[in-house]
């Protein structure tokens, strides 16, 4: 009987930015044994904030720890031989190992994929980088704006007679680590049959362009570019301001016009000028102010289960306080509470997806910077304790 | 050739529009066999040419179920059974299925497998160790929503992504594309090879239930941290850094061109200054220093828009990442298939269409990674409506000539959808001409070689 599906499973997290940790996490938070392996100065997602009481502390960065729960923690200097030896002696135990430095710098360390499956056949390496490892473009150095405006988003993302937007957050860096951790685990699974492992190569320029199905698409099938939606009169393209907020609304779904006409109160919707979709391209201003001032004294909340009577396709802008207090989060457990040794009890997002039989788990919080050290190298590899000292006082741990 | 992770896996594929669809078309990547299922009266709504979909040449065709780019791109490398699932006798060929089959894929609304005794405590009795696989809107269970319909370019504002998406000086805006959508895509990919290896190791199947809302708001994670403990809203800053400065997406020469930046240190302020040839901006007080950069942003924008103004966006690119400065110019649908570097990653794959179906090559995006040890291609385009139904029922569950010939006979399954209607469309130069596309370019095929 496993706990996790994942369980037995044994990762080495040797990345330090978001992609990286978020992909190790998931691998963690489905049963493997991940351990963070970070330089002894930390991770450079430490320096990231939001901070703990705003406060730039390495044990207090936030976006630290939600992407690092239920990981250990070591540190290693991989640019010490003495470090170099000591990853080697643990990639026999793993059998996995997560990466996001840029392409060929484990190799000029001898900690390559090439080096490291000659010393386990097994193992898999993660490396996740903005271009991937080979091609023109691998040593450019990526941003997340940068990861948008090259995988096709920003070409689409905006409005037209401005410059294009990305994303708010780091939605590319997440989708780095998600498809990352899909493509880690179907490695898994393929060397439970061949025992071999991969290497495998994520881009997360290619992830953000993989889901621009209509974009890239629309060149080969009809010669087409898309473009940015127009400012106004995009036919329901933007969210629009109620009373207490923004709410936006799509065609199709279960909902007629005439549906839209009657849930916005709306008559005018029926007119000719609106009655298909060049039309309402054409008059699409006048349909935005109409709809607009049809809302303008109406909640957000009760527009929501409104609509959802309808069958409409219907959202509404909630703020990040909102959605941590979402009725319906908290009944699928979305979130759960754990104590970090700095910053005590914290309630942190934790469940990507249910699964019944082998569950998702909150074991422990974030390591702190070293925190398994001596379990990692006095139990684990038995070093003794003068030696110990020794790899501290070196620098290497 | 090197075993695919997912031979002999053999998937149920009930899903629509784009999320698990397009998860089935990855996992026929990784060497599934993958049978997409839909009813009669039920093509797939991509197969419209809907959302933004496109026909070849514009053209809808006789059979334009079978036609458009993004039902071939999502569904790739799939079989397909017609089957109408609210009959019985639809329902009961679907659980004989069930019997020879490792996974079952659904995107109903929760309440619609239970109805058809097709849930997973139903569907474990037909095969104790079957994986479900479930993407809902807002998941199953007992929430408020659960029940509500959902769909990608609404949720983005209810899970949150609209609230910190926008131009810094204006209201919430929605993402590009459907952007959630794929967040489940690859959870259920991710999910999948999890519990392959837990099925592997235990005989045990599992449920899986992914919901869109829920994987939405993960994204946002440390949006989340800082409102539950700082009490910060977020909200929005364009196209700017929290950190790094100047950052931003400027014009670049032609139309509606641009390159993007991102400066993270004052060593790579000083380069810019010296490649924008105006190296008494360095010592600039106004932006010697990050924070002092970030407070006067909209000037130093202005200084970047006049230099980028007039050069070519890879010329820029290149220069910029030659002084260690992190930059791309905004990449169009058109762009990617001639540049080097996507030419080089073998990102888009050019995929035959069997000479029957009048399409010829078309190219399609392949996938976001590579395994070094076994090389992936897509296996074919997406399967025209019905193509497997008799191989499939008559060869896999044995049924004999009649009983099929009176399935066929009572549209229980059948090749030709009996509703539904092709989306229409805009004559390209009429779309440039309205602002619904950005440009038209006749010779397209010549370009892309596929005449």
């Amino acid at each position: 009987m496993l706990n996790g599906a994942l369980e037995g499973v044994k990762v080495l997290d040797l990345s330090e930015d978001i992609a990286g940790s978020f992909c190790a996490r998931l691998l963690a938070d489905y049963g493997a044994d991940v351990l963070k392996l970070e330089p002894p100065g930390g991770a450079a997602l430490r320096r990231m904030g939001p901070f703990y009481g705003d406060d730039p502390h390495p044990e207090k960065s936030l976006f630290f720890l939600v992407l690092n729960l239920n990981k250990k923690g070591a540190t290693l200097n991989l640019e010490s031989l003495t470090g170099q030896d000591i990853l080697k002696r643990l990639v026999p135990q793993v059998d996995v190992i997560v990466e996001s430095y840029r392409p060929g710098y484990l190799s000029s360390l001898g900690l390559g994929y090439e080096d490291l499956q000659e010393l386990n056949p097994a193992l898999t390496v993660t490396s996740i980088t903005p271009f991937g490892q080979d091609g023109p473009y691998s040593q450019y150095r990526g941003e997340e704006i940068v990861n948008y405006a090259m995988g096709m988003i920003m070409s689409i993302s905006g409005v037209q007679g401005r410059e294009p937007l990305k994303h708010g957050g780091f939605q590319a860096q997440y989708e780095g680590g998600l498809f990352a951790a899909a493509t880690t685990s179907m490695a898994l699974f393929g060397a439970e049959f061949t025992g071999q492992g991969e290497h495998i190569d994520v881009s997360i320029t290619e992830c953000v362009a993989s889901t621009m199905m209509a974009t890239q698409t629309m060149y080969p099938f009809m010669g087409g570019t898309q473009i940015r939606r127009r400012a106004s009169g995009s036919m329901f393209g933007h969210p629009m301001p109620c009373q207490d907020g923004w709410i936006i609304v799509q065609t199709g779904g279960g909902a007629s016009w005439d549906d839209l006409s009657e849930f916005f109160e709306c008559p005018e919707m029926l007119e000719e000028r609106f009655a298909d979709r060049a039309q309402r391209a054409v008059n699409g201003e006048e349909l935005d102010r109409i709809v607009i001032e049809s809302i303008s004294e109406r909640s957000k909340w009760d527009l929501f289960p409104k609509a959802a009577e309808y069958r409409m396709l219907f959202g509404l802008v909630q703020t990040p306080s909102e959605l941590a207090q979402c009725p319906q989060l908290e009944s699928r457990n979305f979130f759960r509470e754990i104590e970090h040794p700095v910053i005590g009890q914290v309630r942190v997002p934790a469940e990507l997806f249910k699964l019944s039989e082998s569950p998702y788990g909150l074991h422990r919080s974030s390591p702190t910077l070293g925190q398994h050290n001596r379990e990692i190298y006095v139990e684990g590899l038995e070093y003794n304790s003068q030696e110990f000292t020794q790899l501290r006082q070196m620098n290497v741990i | 050739m090197p075993r695919l992770p997912l031979e002999g896996i053999r998937i149920l594929d009930s899903t629509y529009v784009f999320a698990l669809p397009y998860a089935g078309g990855h996992l026929a990547d990784l060497g599934a066999e993958v049978i997409k299922i839909e009813g009669p009266g039920r093509p797939d709504v991509t197969r419209t040419g809907g959302y933004a979909g496109s026909f070849p040449e514009n053209d809808a065709g006789e059979d334009w179920w079978n036609r458009p780019s993004t039902y071939n791109l999502l569904n790739r490398g799939k079989r397909s059974l017609v089957l109408d699932m609210s009959d019985e006798r639809g329902r009961d060929l679907f659980r004989e299925l069930v019997m020879v089959s490792d996974v079952v894929m659904e995107n109903f609304t929760p309440r619609v497998m239970r109805r058809w005794g097709l849930d997973y405590p139903n569907l474990r009795k037909l095969k104790p160790d079957i994986i479900l696989v479930s993407n809902t809107g807002y998941g199953h269970g007992e929430g408020p929503y659960s029940g509500y319909p959902a769909q990608a370019t609404t949720q983005e504002a209810t899970h949150g992504h609209c609230w910190v998406t926008g131009y810094g000086d204006g209201g919430p805006a929605k993402a590009g594309a459907s952007f959630v959508d794929f967040l489940s895509t690859w959870s259920a990919v991710f999910a999948l090879g999890a519990a392959f290896r837990y099925r592997n190791r235990t005989g045990k199947g599992q449920w899986i239930d992914i919901a869109m809302y829920q994987a939405g708001v993960m994204f946002l994670s440390e949006y989340l941290m800082d409102a539950t403990i700082n009490g910060r809203e977020g909200g929005r800053i364009g196209n700017r850094h929290p950190y790094r400065a100047p950052q931003g997406c400027y014009p670049a020469a032609g139309s509606d061109q641009w390159i993007t930046l991102s400066v993270g240190s004052d060593t790579e302020w000083k380069s810019l200054c010296t490649l924008m040839g105006n190296e008494a901006l360095a010592d600039d007080a106004r932006f010697s220093t990050v924070l002092s950069r970030q407070n006067n942003h909209d000037d130093l924008d202005e200084l970047i828009s006049a230099w980028t103004g007039t050069c070519d966006k890879y010329d820029l690119m290149h220069r910029l990442q030659g002084a260690g400065i992190a930059s791309g110019p905004v990449l169009t649908g058109r762009d990617i298939h001639f540049d080097p570097h996507y030419q080089h990653r073998g990102f888009v794959e050019k995929v035959r269409f069997p000479e029957e179906r009048k399409v010829g090559d078309r190219y399609l995006m392949g996938r976001p990674y590579k395994y070094s040890n076994t090389p992936m291609s897509i296996r074919g385009p997406g399967p025209k409506f019905g193509q497997d139904n008799e191989n499939l029922l008559r060869d896999l569950l044995g049924l004999d000539e009649s009983t099929y010939q009176g399935l066929l006979q009572d549209t229980i399954i059948t090749d030709t959808p009996t509703s539904g209607d092709p989306s229409p469309q805009m004559e390209p130069a009429r779309a440039v001409e309205l602002g619904l596309l950005a440009a038209y370019d006749p010779d397209y095929r010549e370009n892309l070689g596929l005449l």
